[in-house]
């Protein structure tokens, strides 16, 4: 066959814009790659970085206190005074200086502590200060800092690391794979909820890598169960965070261990979407890392306390909220006081019992002495219907407000009396079903063979999972841990098609921050007035 | 000469069982001594670094001549480097490890150090062996133990780099400084084995 020279005939001009574009091209793929993958120095670099150990075998030490105590390198790795990610965490009192390359060579060097003052670090003044101790402006480093020990090529490879590992990815991420990691109970009801849970997850990420994965990444889901025993389910967590390095997590059935668990989010830094649990802990400005979709109980019953008294619109209204002893409740209570308290309301009344015996008569008695007119009652629906029949014998009858999270069966079994007096917040409700959402829902189901057991958890960890590939899809090719918490506060009204709307922000961690508030209907045991969504704010 | 036979038989006859009665008040007292040392050091539940429960004194300290030292696993300087150096106490005292001599690590930080990362640092050190217990578990129980052997403080980042070491049986107990060198605390630690065998 013929070769035509045709295109080497083109016009110099174009002949020079052909080839800049292809070198810009060029150095668009090394840009990718270099935030990616690690060469093979940098690779021996991380592992003398992470374990003080060379892949040649070489020996590897740390002078210590001024050259007194000779130790192998292994014993005290870089990595524990400077970090992951080289920006360090200050112990017993020393704070290791950021090392990441931007910091090291930054034009105007350094101050530091006592005066130690120092101008921009080179790679020949890094590995000296390696080897020797001493900074770029020949000052001695803090006595903390060893004197390492190592052959030259082994040196190189460390520093050839040190410059790279701001750029280095984060845990649970390489260029082709992004680990998510998610927690569920062995054993029990909840352990089989937790295997739905994870059954919907698993279907929906293998749906995302069958098209491709998102940005080129697969999604490696690994699930990590938890046996009930309290004292040792975050010793479980820790343990499969740091054995399994997930990226992030998604979903997870948390009732009963939020607190500690969210705690480990924020101590290792890992976006944690959509946990499955009725106590979202919002409101403490110093989470960060946990993106909750559904209000809980607080939300709920906050939701039901400042809606206006539907009977009456005196605006005289007085509350009472009865509640079971305990630190989750006694916080509620609190947290509820505060949103609704000076809300153009007389003082609100708590009372207090000790599960699980509650006194309906008593109770009965003393609220209605006291003029309550409402009750807003947090705990179990059959001790409320207890309250109301005690309340029916008294001639007395208040509004009855019930979170929905307290909702079973036997519901609407309240004195009659009670009819249009009985009012039930819930955070979703079917009505939040689009016809695509469950449309799309099914599909999954039939594709991978899944029943519909336990669907409530199920919709949770779909949604969860849904709002996890969102954020990660947003976030891009160039993708951190960082940028996908920062993404996900981006979300407004998010539609999951299966949930109300999902909005987050720099300040706000539960997606739909609010609830419906439905009365009974007790003679046709169904909802009366369809829901109206009540948004709150704080 | 038939005088010194009968000599030696009252003598035998008075003395052996005097003797007898001599050693069983010392087992006696050494009975007692080691249910005083146990209602002292307890007998609360700890997890070692297999994740097995243990109990504290049973289990730990009972006929041991101990050596305690406090880690906790995200600690990166004191710790590693006071660990190290019990490795080169242990390297010196090989035969002795396991019987009597035993290592206990107790952890400052139970929430965060999971058997694992106890198991983990121990084989950093090549310390994860029979003769080396690094425990965790319960915060109380820590705390109790902690307590007793003098060592507490709320602040786990000034926790003190004190070491101890004891025969237990002996009820005999003494301290290492953290600057003690590796040859020191060696003999310091044969003595301790050694004050066993004259009881």
């Amino acid at each position: 066959m013929h070769y035509h020279p045709r295109t080497f005939t083109k016009s110099p001009v174009a002949l020079r814009g052909a080839i800049v574009l292809f070198i810009m091209l060029l150095l668009a793929l090394v840009k990718v790659t270099h935030a990616g993958e690690l060469s093979e120095q940098e690779q021996r670099g991380k592992r003398l970085y992470t374990s003080g150990e060379s892949a040649s075998g070489a020996p590897v030490t740390a002078l210590m206190s001024r050259g007194a105590t000779e130790i192998p390198a292994s014993i005290l790795p870089c990595v524990g005074c400077h970090g992951d990610d080289g920006r360090g965490r200050p112990e017993g009192g020393v704070v290791p200086p950021d090392i990441t390359w931007s910091s090291l060579s930054a034009k105007s060097g350094h101050e530091h502590e006592y005066g130690r003052s120092h101008p921009a670090f080179d790679e020949s003044t890094l590995g000296r200060a390696i080897l020797n101790g001493i900074d770029s402006g020949d000052n001695a480093l803090d006595v903390a800092m060893p004197r390492f020990q190592m052959s030259a090529a082994d040196l190189q490879d460390l520093i050839a690391y040190i410059k790279r590992i701001e750029t280095d990815l984060d845990p649970g991420l390489s260029d082709d794979k992004v680990r998510i990691g998610t927690l569920m109970p062995r054993a029990g009801v909840a352990g089989s909820q937790g295997q739905a849970m994870y059954l919907v997850l698993r279907s929906y990420f293998d749906d995302i890598n069958s098209r491709g994965g998102i940005h080129g990444r697969q999604i490696e889901l690994v699930p990590g169960g938890y046996d009930q025993d309290p004292t040792k389910v975050t010793w479980e967590a820790r343990d499969f965070i740091e054995q399994q390095a997930p990226f992030a997590m998604a979903s997870g059935y948390l009732s009963g261990i939020e607190g500690p668990i969210s705690a480990l989010a924020e101590e290792y830094r890992i976006p944690m979407v959509g946990p499955y649990t009725p106590l979202p802990q919002d409101g403490n400005s110093l989470q960060r890392y946990t993106f909750y979709l559904t209000s809980g109980l607080v939300q709920q019953a906050t939701v039901l306390a400042a809606s206006k008294r539907v009977i009456s619109d005196d605006s005289a209204s007085r509350l009472a909220i009865v509640y079971p002893y305990g630190a989750v409740y006694d916080q509620a209570v609190r947290t509820i006081l505060s949103v609704v308290d000076g809300d153009g309301m007389d003082d609100v009344v708590t009372l207090g019992y000790q599960l699980p015996y509650f006194d309906a008569t008593d109770f009965a008695e003393t609220l209605s002495k006291q003029d309550i007119d409402r009750v807003l009652f947090l705990g179990a629906v059959t001790d409320l219907q207890r309250l109301a029949a005690e309340a029916a014998n008294l001639g007395w009858s208040p509004e009855l407000l019930l979170p929905g999270i307290y909702a079973s069966s036997g519901l609407f079994e309240f004195p009659s009396a009670f009819e249009g007096s009985v009012f039930v917040a819930y955070s979703t409700l079917p009505t939040d079903h689009t016809p695509r959402g469950v449309e799309l829902f099914e599909k999954l189901h039939e594709d991978h063979g899944l029943d519909y057991r336990h669907s409530t958890q199920q919709i949770s960890a779909y949604v969860a999972a849904m709002v996890l590939a969102e954020g990660i899809k947003r976030a891009g090719r160039e993708l951190t841990r960082e940028k996908l918490v920062l993404e996900l506060e981006q979300l407004a009204d998010f539609q999951p098609g299966l949930m109300p709307p999902i909005s987050y922000s720099h300040s706000r961690r539960i997606g739909a921050l609010g609830g419906y508030m439905l009365e009974l209907n007790l003679e046709q045991k169904s909802f009366g007035t369809a829901g109206k969504w009540i948004e709150l704010q704080y | 000469m038939m005088r010194l036979p009968r000599l030696l038989i009252t003598l035998v006859v008075i003395v052996l069982p005097a003797l007898a009665a001599m050693s069983a008040q010392a087992q006696g007292t050494a009975a007692d001594e080691e249910e005083r040392a146990r209602s002292y050091f307890t007998n609360l539940e700890l997890v070692n670094q297999d994740g097995q429960t243990v109990q504290f004194f049973d289990d730990v300290m009972k006929d041991k001549v101990v050596v305690i030292n406090f880690i906790f696993t995200n600690c990166k300087g004191a710790c590693p480097l006071m660990t190290h150096k019990l490795t080169l106490v242990r390297d010196k005292l090989e035969a002795y490890v396991g019987e009597p001599l035993q290592f206990v690590s107790l952890s400052l930080d139970p929430e965060r150090d999971t058997p694992a990362a106890m198991k983990e640092f121990a084989k950093t050190h090549n310390a994860d062996h029979d003769g080396w217990v690094f425990l965790t578990g319960d915060a109380d129980n820590l705390d109790t133990i902690i307590k007793k052997l003098g060592q507490y403080t709320d602040d786990m980042e000034a926790h003190s780099t004190m070491m101890l070491a004891g025969n237990v049986n002996d009820a005999h107990w003494i301290k290492i400084l953290p600057q003690e060198q590796p040859p020191a605390i060696a003999e310091k630690l044969r003595r301790l084995m050694e004050d066993g065998e004259t009881t």
